[in-house]
């Protein structure tokens, strides 16, 4: 049922290669969830997230700190051996401290040659998405829609088109249909047993980040199809909430191992995949400003917004897991990863004094998330939970 | 792009007359910040990045949580110097520690905490920050810098606003004029904030009144330029021991009379020293830079090279970039125009890169110790790239690794060895060893 998602993981390169030699136009590569990729699929573009991999980080050794966010240097890493070779340019968003300066390392150590015109730069390979850090206030759709129109122009320079709002609207069809997909899979986990386990639900959605999002779609309606049938699905386990860093085909194997000590993972709140599909498009105002709207709706935890009173974290949290049944809560933080670190002691005493629901709190290396010292810390949090 | 704290060395430590005035600044600034909140009047907690002028044209009282902390870094509980009592910072980084907050995070950001979870907020050196009417920070430079001000905000229970700044990543950013974009944007922020000011304190903006201020600044960051300038003088008549003392009164004064007066006798003592040509040292023979914020618990080492006859002549940490004309119809404008323009913290990788390559060459650097803040990944992380591209010019490195103010991490006699090595290293380069 998830082998086409298992697929599409473990063949992400060999499949955006194939679909570029296929169609003749450019793949792009971006981090984070706040990132307009909407934009690109307007324009022809197969738009495709930048995450890590197994193995040493040998190329980025000597250039980043071991004390940055090791998820990061993987990124680089496996940009400067070549395996992203085939992204036609690069976007780096304004968000954690650490993604936001991977345009540095990038070009440093991944360099291109890049088009100029009188030695100015018209399209170039690495680029910045200035998103800003406070995502409410007066001026901030404004200003991100203009920001967008940037990643839209690098798009258009690229492809050697121009977007209409027809493409635009063309595009947002195809990302709302999968939202609302998204949506509906994670609706269906509220039943009990959850027809699916947290890592398959993972599964299909870090697969959206690889494939077109209409070729996801279609994977997608089936299996919701499939899962009202399923008999297989798995056992009851005490239901968990997960809010965790960078969750990418390394770093979920945590949320394999919780589910095999008898925990099923019902809702979660994780950067690279569950972050961005909470909201709908306003379909109704200027594509543009549908997109920008969408992005700035992204409940990211390194963001912040204009209410001086703000909890915007503790809100998505606790909306995300009301009606879910959850038995207990894991924060995983990577390792410096520290706008969630910072986070986690404020939500863990209001989850733990308001909605009166236990908090594990995990943190690790990216390479070292099933360490013995996790397994055994999940399975005594299981078992106080039992 | 923090603070400046009391050094813990011996006499010769310091060379300037001025830095021995700053303790005394820092404590009347700290005793005057209480009388103000005793009268009633308006007090906020702050980020060193942002705006000063903002406070001290709107009647508003700041403390600099970051200032505070490398503070406490450095003073024991009652003012004790018995090395059995612990630093404030260590104690209140415990408190924060014990309610979860791992030890990886900034320094400066558990200390705050474990301060605001202990309560009392007149238990910590010089009576403690007075209590906040309100916050405001800025998105430059750091997550923690929100972060922790919004856990803090919440804490305390006041109100918080967050200054949003557009980073440029440019390169040469210095130069070029911001985008219409992003100065529209940092524009409407600070708007915003004067608007949210005023709703909190009652104290209306008056754009009289910020011109004012913004003069005293805009002749505050001239004498800091001037000053870099005869920094270059060899022998080095400042060092950055008296460098990080002497920031107080350009970081959190901007602004006001007082900062502008202290940096005028400043500069003078300086220039009277250039032209004297009375170095930090008897006999210079090898210039250093620091790169990276100190740890303020250690200054101590800033005069390490000296019985060597090296001398740390320049941090690029503090900057006084120079500011574009005033434009006193617009002061609002001017604010954003002037940090987009020459502002601090967000201007990527390379430009930070780029300028340290410049200070190198300006200050005739022979070498440089990195200050590796394991807590604070915007300076940690882009050490290891400033090795590699000095080491790659030429320029031997050293690293060393700690915390900001909490000197638990601090492995001495470790980083003793790899600085002796390196002042022999440089010595023989030149022929003098
Ligand atoms: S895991 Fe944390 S530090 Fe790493 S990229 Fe994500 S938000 Fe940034
Ligand atoms: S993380 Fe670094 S830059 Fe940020 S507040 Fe801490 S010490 Fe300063």
């Amino acid at each position: 049922m998830f082998e086409e998602f298992r697929h599409a993981i473990d063949h992400r390169h060999e499949i955006a290669k194939e679909w570029k030699e296929r169609t003749g136009k450019p793949v792009m590569g971006y981090l984070c969830c706040v990132f307009p990729e909407e934009v690109l699929f307007a324009c022809g573009v197969l738009p495709v997230r930048i995450v890590g991999d197994e193995g040493t980080t040998p190329h980025v050794d000597g250039h980043i700190t071991p004390y940055g966010c090791t998820f990061c240097r993987k990124c680089v890493d496996l940009a400067a051996q070549g395996v992203y070779d085939y992204l036609d340019a690069v976007f780096v968003s304004n968000t954690c401290d650490l993604v936001s300066n991977l345009d540095y390392w990038w070009n440093e150590l991944a360099p291109r040659e890049e088009l100029k015109i009188a030695g100015v730069p018209v399209r170039s390979y690495v680029n910045f998405f200035n998103y800003p850090q406070r995502i409410t206030g007066p001026n901030a759709l404004s200003y991100t829609m203009n920001e967008i129109r940037k990643i839209q122009q690098v798009a258009e320079r690229y492809t050697r088109s121009f977007i209409s709002d027809e493409d635009l609207k063309r595009a947002l069809e195809v990302y709302d249909e999968h939202n609302r997909l998204m949506r509906e899979l994670h609706e269906i986990r509220k039943q009990s047993p959850p027809p699916l386990s947290g890592y398959e639900a993972w599964m299909v959605e870090f697969a959206a980040h690889f494939l077109p999002k209409d070729e996801h779609n279609r994977l997608l309606r089936n299996l919701l199809e499939a899962l009202k049938d399923r008999t297989d699905g798995p056992e009851p386990g005490i239901r968990l909430y997960l809010s965790a860093s960078a969750t990418d085909q390394v770093t979920s194997k945590l949320i394999d191992r919780i589910e095999s000590y008898g925990g099923v993972v019902v809702s979660e709140d994780i950067s690279v995949h569950s972050s961005y599909y909470w909201s709908d498009y306003s379909l109704d105002r200027p594509p543009l400003e549908a997109i920008a709207r969408f992005s700035l709706s992204v409940p990211c935890p390194r963001s912040t917004t204009a209410d001086p009173y703000q909890d915007m974290r503790y809100e998505h949290i606790k909306r995300t897991l009301t009606d879910y049944d959850v038995r207990g809560l894991v924060f995983y933080i990577l390792m410096q990863c520290e706008c969630r670190a910072s986070e986690v002691p404020y939500l863990r005493e209001k989850i733990e004094s308001e909605l009166k629901i236990p908090v594990l709190f995990l943190d690790s290396d990216y390479f070292d998330v099933d360490s013995h010292k996790t397994r055994t810390r999940v399975e005594a949090f299981l078992e106080m939970l039992r | 792009m923090e603070q400046q704290q009391q050094v813990v060395t011996a006499a010769s430590t310091k060379s300037i007359d001025m830095a021995k005035k700053v303790w005394p600044f820092i404590k009347n600034d700290y005793a005057k910040g209480h009388e103000w909140k005793a009268e009633g009047k308006p007090v906020v907690w702050s980020c060193a990045l942002v705006e000063k002028e903002i406070y001290y044209s709107m009647g508003v009282y700041p403390f600099f949580p970051e200032q505070f902390a490398a503070l406490c870094a450095v003073r024991r509980k009652g003012g004790s110097r018995d090395p059995a009592v612990e630093k404030e910072g260590v104690r209140l980084a415990r408190i924060a520690e014990e309610h979860g907050y791992p030890t990886y995070l900034c320094g400066y950001h558990r200390v705050g905490i474990g301060y605001v979870i202990n309560e009392d907020l007149s238990d910590a050196p010089l009576g403690g920050m007075p209590r906040p009417d309100f916050m405001v920070t800025s998105s430059t430079a750091c997550d923690v810098r929100y972060k922790w001000f919004e856990d803090m905000a919440r804490r305390l229970k006041v109100p918080l606003f967050v200054l949003d700044r557009p980073e440029r990543h440019e390169f040469g950013f210095i130069t070029r004029r911001p985008e219409n974009n992003a100065l529209r944007y940092y524009k409407t922020q600070l708007e915003e904030c004067f608007a949210f000011i005023e709703e909190v304190t009652g104290n209306p903006y008056d754009p009289d009144r910020l011109n004012e201020v913004l003069d005293w600044s805009y002749r505050l960051n001239e004498l800091a330029q001037e000053i870099l300038e005869l920094r270059r003088a060899v022998p080095c008549p400042m060092s950055c021991a008296d460098e990080f003392t002497l920031m107080y009164p350009w970081m959190y004064k901007a602004g006001t009379r007082e900062g502008y007066e202290f940096y005028s006798e400043l500069r003078d003592e300086i220039r009277d020293r250039v032209h004297r040509k009375i170095g930090v040292i008897p006999e210079e023979k090898f210039r250093l830079m620091w790169v990276g914020l100190p740890n303020w618990f250690n200054m101590a080492v800033m005069n390490y090279f000296e019985k060597y006859g090296g001398i740390f002549v320049r941090s690029p940490e503090y900057r006084a970039l120079p500011y574009p004309a005033r434009t006193p119809d617009d002061p609002v404008g001017e604010l954003a125009y002037r940090y987009l323009f020459a502002g601090y913290g967000a201007y990527g990788m390379l430009n930070n890169i780029d300028e340290i390559l410049k200070d190198c060459e300006d200050y005739l650097i022979d070498g440089a110790v990195l200050s590796y803040l394991i807590t604070c990944r915007p300076h940690a992380y882009r050490q290891g790239e400033v090795k590699h591209v000095l080491e790659e010019r030429g320029i031997p490195c050293v690293s060393v690794e700690g915390d900001l103010v909490d000197e638990r991490t601090y492995a001495e006699a470790q980083v003793r060895n790899r600085l002796d090595a390196m002042a022999e290293m440089i010595l023989k380069r030149k022929g003098l060893l």
